[in-house]
């Protein structure tokens, strides 16, 4: 069995800004390999979060591919396209536009893969936490879980998934948080509860979108410290950040700059 | 899972969801308040009509009337004897009703019957007020006026005929009606209705209750002639039982020639009970009297012609029939028009040289609800119509909802991303909101049905109350309503297919939140805080 557990190949992405187009990434290659610490370095605006999006399934490239185990994750994909044409006209068929996106919806299957794998295989983790405000400490690390459980399975499996997400919470130190809500917790703390959420389905790659931006120096360090425990027990992680010093902690570091890999460390 | 999860927990915490809820609960009362209203009042419409005319009625559509109606009688229980309970004629005329107690003179539908026929035809027995609490007291042959007086040592009492009565139903009554006749015991004499004491200076210490002469045959009359309805529900009445009322007919010869040259008959009949349909226009107009008497009265009995002796037979203008549980009106009718047909063909010679051949041709037999046919269907329509109305300003409660969910989709657009960065189908994520606007729909739904029912049980009680308040809030008018009170019965059908249409309606709101909710682009949503 290959030790590549995710390859990009020939990435290009262009963002349309009204009528400007803004080509992010240019053909970017990266292969990463089973339990290896990945960090892509560049300033901001160089595609670095678009890269990690379009590796972690959450978005469509233009052009080029990602492969997970070997296995294509766009394949058959079309990137979005914004709708255009006339208003009027655009109002008249409303009603028929909405029964056909109904049905598109209802028939449409093509994502399902993508989605599976954000689900199973790939957890993440953003610089702005991104938690439900509606939901606790406790509910929001059980959300993945909930996605890929029915209502019976849910029932079925509720314990083992709840005891889980006890032992993630206590091992990221909030075993005494868990019916906290988003805004009655500190910047340090949500970004753990954004990593056990990540974790809650055993994800295969970790990808953390600059998981200490939004820090301070210390509590960043913590982070970083959970994310080099979790690496020295074999979960792979992809990392960007435009930290220099946030890059060192990685066993790897690739810069982007201009929409291509630059250089590559060790 | 999630699904559930979060739409519940939506419910719970986004307070403008709560709007949501609020108009499919109101329009969800209020479509329930229209439909009980306007079912209600067809379904008295239709007890009503039946309770009043029995299964089959067979009438020719005028005054004069038509003949042959006890030959056909006799000759339907002869036939159909497992069919037919009870049949009986009925004359209906129009006459003046004059109250010379206190000079009040009113137009009136003179109707003749025979009282106890009657009351195996119809419901018209358990809309009389005195033969309730008097059973048997109430007669359309000779009476006389009851006057109370005192017996023992000054205990006021009624004479005994209608003491024994009272007592008799006093035994056999149930809890309830016992209630029911305790609220209308009036102080003096400590039973139901209106008596008039005994005219004698010292009538409370040594004279006996006692009926007053003269004796006059006796009149039931609406209850709206001669009672007011109270707030309560309940009839004052301005007259003693027993008061003296005086009727003037207008007879109709067979050809139907009113005979106003001869002078138009007066008589007097006492007041000896009152009767309520419970449909205004009746009960305001209605007076009951002896088939027998008025048939003499109006010269419609049979008679024979002095000048060529020919015998000219006896007419009423309408004939009640009631058949036996079980049997259908309908093969009923078919039998009954034969035997019609038959009489009228055997009789037609002697008809023809007294009568007009319409007065025969035109006789025809319908059940109940084939005579009410045009105002049944009229107040079909009306119910239909006026649910379509209020169905269609319904619809603004799926624009309501439609808007919320869109204001709460903007919201979450963020979450939404979330959620699906998380795995979540765009499937998945347009299920919450259809989920959303189910659960919407089943809270809203719950709580209107419940608004709706109570409001619709305790609707004469709320009309009371702001007619207590101000006189010009009752808005039912029982001389426009025909009916003096509102419908307040909830059909458990109305209520499943009104809740169902609501968690539909909701759903189908939530539809176009639920679309943008999957279109929304995770990378789009997620990008800054």
């Amino acid at each position: 069995m290959s030790d590549v557990i995710l390859q990009a190949s020939g990435l290009h992405k262009t963002y349309h800004l009204g009528n400007a187009k803004v080509q992010v990434l240019k053909g970017v290659s990266l292969t990463v390999q089973r339990g290896e610490f990945v960090t892509v370095m560049g300033a901001s605006g160089s595609g670095k979060s678009t890269l990690l999006h379009l590796l972690g399934a959450l978005d469509i490239p233009d052009r080029g591919t990602v492969a997970f185990h070997n296995t294509d994750l766009f394949a058959g994909c079309k990137p979005p396209t914004t709708t255009t044409g006339s208003t009027s006209l655009y109002v008249a068929a409303y009603p028929a536009i909405i029964v056909y996106k109904l049905l598109r919806l209802l028939i449409d299957r093509s994502s399902d893969q993508r989605d599976y794998h954000r689900n199973v295989h790939f957890g993440f983790v953003f610089q702005f936490y991104h938690l439900l405000p509606e939901c606790n400490t406790l509910e929001n690390v059980l959300l993945p879980a909930m996605v890929c459980h029915s209502v019976p399975g849910w029932l079925a499996n509720r314990s083992r998934v709840v005891a889980r997400a006890h032992d993630l919470l206590k091992w990221v130190g909030l075993e005494h948080r868990l019916r906290h809500r988003p805004n009655e917790l500190s910047g340090g703390e949500r970004q753990r509860v954004a990593i056990a959420r990540a974790l809650i389905n055993g994800p295969q790659v970790l990808l953390a979108d600059e998981p200490t931006g939004n820090l301070d120096a210390k509590t960043g360090a913590g982070i970083l410290e959970l994310l080099h425990k979790l690496n020295s027990q074999g979960q792979t992680i992809v990392m960007v950040t435009h930290d220099p010093k946030v890059a060192s902690a990685a066993d790897r570091v690739v810069t982007l700059e201009d929409g291509r890999i630059h250089a590559r460390g060790a | 899972m999630y699904k559930l999860f979060l739409c519940l927990r939506y419910l719970r915490r986004r307070r403008i969801a709560f709007f949501a809820v609020a108009a499919v609960c109101l329009c969800v009362a209020m479509v329930l308040i229209v439909v009980s209203v306007m079912g209600g009042f067809l379904q008295m419409v239709k007890d009503r009509s039946r309770g009043m005319l029995g299964d089959l009625v067979v009438e020719n559509g005028t005054l004069q009337g038509f003949p042959y109606y006890q030959e056909f009688i006799d000759e339907l229980k002869l036939a159909m004897p497992d069919q037919i309970e009870e049949a009986t004629p009925v004359i209906i005329t129009y006459g003046v009703l004059r109250f010379p107690i206190d000079q009040i003179t009113k137009p009136a539908q003179i109707v003749g019957i025979r009282l106890h026929e009657t009351y195996r035809v119809n419901d018209f027995k358990n809309g009389l007020y005195y033969e309730k609490y008097y059973p048997e007291t109430t007669t359309l042959g000779p009476w006389k006026e009851p006057a109370y007086g005192a017996v023992e040592g000054g205990k006021i009492a009624l004479p005994p005929e209608l003491e024994g009565a009272w007592q008799r139903w006093w035994a056999q009554a149930t809890p309830a009606q016992r209630k029911k006749a305790d609220a209308e015991r009036r102080m003096d004499y400590d039973r139901p209705g209106y008596y008039r004491p005994i005219p004698h200076e010292n009538y409370l210490v040594d004279v006996s209750p006692t009926w007053l002469e003269p004796e006059l045959p006796g009149i039931i009359l609406g209850t709206d002639l001669c009672a007011r309805r109270l707030d309560t529900g309940d009839y004052r009445r301005f007259y003693w039982r027993g008061t003296r009322v005086s009727l003037t007919f207008v007879p109709f010869s067979p050809t139907g020639q009113p005979r106003t040259a001869t002078g138009m008959p007066n008589k007097l009949f006492r007041y000896v009970d009152d009767a309520r349909t419970g449909i205004y226009d009746i009960d305001s107009m209605s007076v009951y009297v002896d088939f027998d008497m008025l048939q003499e009265v109006v010269e419609m009995n049979t008679v024979v012609d002095e000048d060529t002796g020919q015998r000219i037979p006896g007419r009423a203008t309408q004939i009640q029939i009631k058949v036996t549980h079980g049997t259908d009106p309908i093969k009923a009718l078919d039998q009954a028009q034969k035997i019609w047909n038959r009489i009228a063909s055997h009789n037609r010679a002697e008809a023809l040289r007294i009568f007009s051949p319409e007065v025969l041709d035109m006789v025809e037999i319908r059940t109940w609800e084939q005579k009410q046919e045009r105002f049944i269907a009229a107040v079909k329509k009306e119910k239909h119509l006026v649910t379509i109305l209020f169905g269609v300003i319904s619809v603004v409660a799926v624009f309501l909802v439609g808007c919320i969910f869109y204001m709460i989709v903007q919201q979450k657009t963020r979450d939404i991303g979330v959620i699906k960065s998380v795995g979540a189908t765009s499937r998945g994520v347009a299920g919450i909101f259809l989920t959303y606007g189910a659960a919407v729909g089943v809270v809203g739904g719950a709580l209107g049905t419940l608004l709706g029912t109570l409001f619709v049980w305790y609707i004469n009680d709320i009309q009371d109350l702001l007619a207590w308040i101000s006189p010009q809030a009752r808005v039912w008018n029982p001389e426009v309503y025909s009916f003096d009170v509102i419908p307040n019965q909830v059909r458990p059908v109305d209520v499943l297919v009104i809740y169902g249409i609501a968690i539909a309606a909701s759903m189908i709101g939530s539809v176009i939140a639920a679309i943008r909710a999957a279109e929304v682009w995770p990378v789009e949503a997620i990008r800054y805080e």
